[in-house]
């Protein structure tokens, strides 16, 4: 059990995909704007990584490694498929506003590398754990930037209001170019304590 | 509108009012990798460039003579799409490295890295979205990857200039460049008065 | 040669079964995604042309003269028996995507209303178009869709001229006006030479 809750944590901080890795961050910059598009865009994300991690894992003995690369894709786009067609179906407002970056969860480096560097070297079981912390990790950045953006942006979270309504929003915030900004500024953050506690050691 | 204006409004839409990286964050992961070097900046543009054309020409066809007329596109669009970008780039590859030697040299090495940028994908799925003819599609895939150049080339312009500054260790690596996004894309939205 | 018959056959496999997954789902879907739209296509029929009134789909196709707004489907208003109107639903391209709506017209030349089913105008600036609570004029509480309520045809529909943009978005306002023009213009044109009569 303790090696499961390691994968998991694994995923939220040490080698969480968009802080330290730095890489899925096309989804991350545009869905930020609000938190609704945050909360959907985590569950399409959420559920393609965690059901291609569990699949490739399964077949992982019977893909031949020449064309492993071409079968992750193929199983990685037929849930991207999956999720947009539930999304579509079932939350259709909010998809339409972030229908392209659904889309492309199926080229999202973070997808592909889980893919490659742990489901196709891993048991079922262990994989399934990854891929709930490498969620969980994801979800948790790109909810923590849409609720500030949000907030301070429009006053409100997920659609609620907040701030009192004298309040006169930062318009900038929820604009492209502060997507750019809040993420510089939390990775600065993190890259100087990470480099902080490094020299501590 | 004739149909000439409406080929330079999408062309002008899609290389700066909505430039796809800083207002629609698409190959960023090159765009911020790959910033703190010019050659391989000017290498990939290359590379993006053409095979973002060719790719949307391909796909094109799929779309409308095999996905749209077998009603297959809702659910195989996704799918038939990723894998001719990734067999595209592998002929490409292929046929480049025969042909000239000297071309596969400044952009070959980029072309395996392409095949996983969204910007691609997401270029041939915004086609699919507007519902471009053949030529439409063109000019966006060419505004588009004339857009991701143009930041490319700021940005690792600004980048070589603050290799030799001090800055606050705050900033240094990552965290500057996504700020001096923050900062072009705010004056790429100023561009939004070119289109009316 | 063994071997890349197995590989094709491996990846041909994969292919298969992931197509056959798929269009699983989809039939799963369809209909959920067909209801949907069929739900918030009435809603916005009744919301466009507010009262009592009965729509009709028309299979007819009208040209829209300008190359960039497309005109889709086009339905006639029924108060009884007699056509008072009709719905044209146009798109019109905008920031990013094009902005999809029903632009409703009275006979005798008037807009009855607009409401947009699709669009991806950015947040905080041109999606405040489908913002009920964003008003162009704050005194009478009118939101940038409302302002086109009872305007003529022959109106020139111009940003900051007779229409009041929304601030920070001319794209989106201009993509509106052209698109609620051309849909007003043609249907006008469609009644005059005695269309839906």
């Amino acid at each position: 059990m303790k090696k499961y809750l390691k994968i998991i944590w694994n995923g939220i901080s040490p080698s969480n995909p968009v802080l330290i890795l730095a890489i899925g961050l096309c989804s991350v910059i545009a869905v930020t704007n609000s938190v609704k598009n945050a909360l959907l865009m985590s569950f399409a994300f959420s559920f393609v990584l965690i059901a291609s991690e569990i699949i490739i894992s399964a077949l992982r003995k019977a893909i031949p490694n020449e064309i492993r690369v071409p079968i992750f894709v193929v199983v990685i786009a037929t849930f991207t498929t999956i999720a947009a067609l539930l999304a579509r179906a079932y939350f259709s407002s909010i998809y339409e506003a972030i229908k392209l970056y659904i889309l492309l969860v199926v080229v999202n480096c973070i997808i592909i590398g889980r893919a490659e560097a742990f489901a196709y070297k891993n048991p079922v079981i262990d994989s399934l754990f990854d891929g709930i912390g490498m969620s969980i990790g994801y979800s948790w950045v790109i909810l923590a930037i849409a609720a500030v953006r949000e907030l301070f942006g429009n006053g409100t979270i997920a659609g609620l209001q907040v701030f009192p309504s004298a309040y006169k929003p930062a318009l900038v915030m929820i604009l492209p170019p502060a997507g750019f900004l809040v993420i510089g500024v939390l990775v600065g953050w993190l890259e100087t304590t990470l480099k902080k506690k490094e020299a501590k050691k | 509108m004739s149909y000439l204006a409406n080929l330079a409004k999408i062309f002008v839409a899609s290389a700066f009012v909505n430039n796809i990286v800083l207002l629609q964050f698409l190959g960023l992961c090159s765009y911020i990798g790959l910033t703190d070097n010019m050659d391989a900046s000017i290498g990939m543009g290359y590379a993006v460039t053409f095979v973002t054309v060719v790719a949307a020409a391909v796909t094109w066809i799929i779309d409308h003579w095999i996905l749209i007329p077998y009603h297959l596109q809702p659910f195989l669009q996704i799918v038939s799409f990723i894998l001719v970008i990734g067999s595209l780039v592998g002929l490409v590859e292929i046929y480049i490295k025969k042909m000239s030697p000297n071309l596969y040299k400044s952009m070959g090495i980029y072309l395996p890295l392409i095949a996983t940028n969204c910007l691609i994908l997401g270029v041939t799925f915004i086609n699919s979205m507007h519902n471009f003819d053949f030529i439409e599609s063109t000019v966006e895939a060419i505004g588009s990857a004339l857009g991701y150049f143009m930041a490319m080339l700021i940005l690792a312009g600004i980048r070589e200039r603050l290799r030799n500054s001090e800055l606050p260790d705050f900033f240094k690596g990552k965290a500057i460049a996504f700020m001096i996004s923050g900062i072009v894309a705010l004056a790429f939205m100023g561009f939004q008065g070119m289109i009316k | 040669m063994n071997k890349i018959m197995k590989l094709t056959l491996v990846l041909g496999l994969i292919g298969a079964i992931s197509g056959g997954t798929l269009a699983g789902v989809y039939k799963f879907t369809a209909p959920v995604i067909k209801a949907q739209d069929a739900k918030e296509l009435q809603a916005g029929l009744s919301e466009v042309f507010p009262g009592n009134y009965e729509f009709k789909k028309l299979e007819i196709k009208l040209k829209s003269p300008d190359p960039a707004i497309q005109i889709g489907d086009v339905y006639t208003v029924k108060s009884g028996k007699n056509v008072i109107g009709a719905i044209l639903k146009v798109s019109s391209p905008g920031d990013q995507a094009p902005i999809v709506m029903l632009v409703g017209i009275n006979k005798d030349g008037r807009i009855s209303g607009v409401k947009i089913l699709q669009s991806l105008e950015t947040p905080g600036l041109g999606a405040n178009a489908s913002n009920p609570h964003y008003y162009v004029n704050k005194a009478k509480k009118i939101t940038f869709l409302d302002q086109f309520k009872n305007k003529k045809v022959t109106d020139p529909f111009v940003p900051k001229k007779d229409v009041i943009a929304i601030t920070g978005a001319t794209i989106t306002s201009t993509a509106v006006s052209k698109g609620v023009k051309i849909a007003g213009e043609v249907a006008y044109s469609y009644f005059k030479k005695g269309g839906g009569s």
